[in-house]
């Protein structure tokens, strides 16, 4: 297991050098992290064509901007609001606040949804294929119709597991701001998979 | 918040905000108290587990070697044509 003391003093060692112009330590910074890069965008936009593009925007915005990385945050941090911000420059702008203003009502448990549960199942069996191959699709449509702001709060929070806190601090908004995007993700999300989500009971 | 005549709404921000994972003693005490005498809530709660629980168990995806050599090469282009 890698000693988190010398990792980090490894990792600021190749910050430094790449910054000096150093190629190698460069592309070694990029194989460390391009993995967390590139399944933060396949999180995010569920597609490779699309996860792998924003995978060279970012290593380039890396590029370009590593002289103005003060190691004041954690390199991590830096890296997941440029790659956040390029997933932002996709979206199409509305106005989505008031697009998202009904996720703030209390739901009924199961009151929204036609159907009823489906029984899911992620352990492959061949019968439960199809069932699975829906659900991914179900999960893909619901997430792509979430906005983009709210995607990135939503991935960051609860599917990478970063504090309330870091992720405020990676897209430069409020607390209170990031608090009430991921409420209203999370109501969004539910609502859309319900029949997938709710009790059968 | 008084712990008697606690409504669904007031508890329904608590917990689709924390899922109850960052609340202070006495809001956590409420919820609870709450969630055991209110079917409703109970079940929302669980979907917005498994929503997420959903999510997370996505598989990771690697990145191709040949988009690593493609992002490299184009990095050094434009680092020499700037």
């Amino acid at each position: 297991m890698t000693n988190t003391l010398s990792h980090k003093t490894r990792e600021e060692e190749l910050i430094a050098l790449a910054r000096g112009g150093d190629e190698a330590s460069f592309e070694a910074l990029m194989r460390q992290h391009q993995g967390m890069v590139f399944n933060f965008a396949m999180k995010v936009c569920r597609d490779r064509q699309k996860a792998g593009e924003t995978l060279q925007d970012t290593f380039i915005n890396v590029y370009q901007k590593l002289s103005q990385f003060d190691g004041r945050s954690k390199f991590s941090t830096w890296l997941y609001s440029i790659v956040t911000n390029n997933c932002l420059m996709k979206r199409r702008r509305r106005k989505v606040d008031d697009l998202m203003e009904a996720y703030d009502e209390l739901p009924s448990a199961n009151g929204d949804s036609e159907k009823q549960g489906v029984a899911v199942n992620w352990h492959s069996t061949p019968a439960q294929d199809l069932i699975r191959d829906e659900l991914k699709e179900q999960l893909d449509q619901a997430i792509l119709k979430l906005p983009m702001e709210y995607r990135v709060v939503f991935v960051l929070r609860d599917i990478e597991e970063k504090s309330t806190d870091e992720v405020a601090s990676i897209l430069n908004i409020s607390v209170e701001a990031t608090k009430s995007r991921l409420r209203r993700a999370r109501a969004f999300l539910r609502q859309q998979l319900l029949p997938y989500v709710s009790d059968e009971r | 918040m008084s712990q008697t005549n606690v409504k669904c709404e007031d508890v329904y921000r608590y917990l689709i905000e924390d899922l109850d994972e960052t609340l202070d003693q006495e809001a956590r005490t409420m919820i609870r108290t709450h969630l055991g005498q209110c079917s409703n809530c109970t079940s929302v709660l669980k979907s917005l587990r498994k929503t997420i629980s959903l999510y997370k168990a996505m598989p990771s995806a690697i990145v191709p070697a040949s988009l690593t050599s493609h992002i490299l090469e184009t990095i050094k282009k434009s680092g020499k044509s700037t």
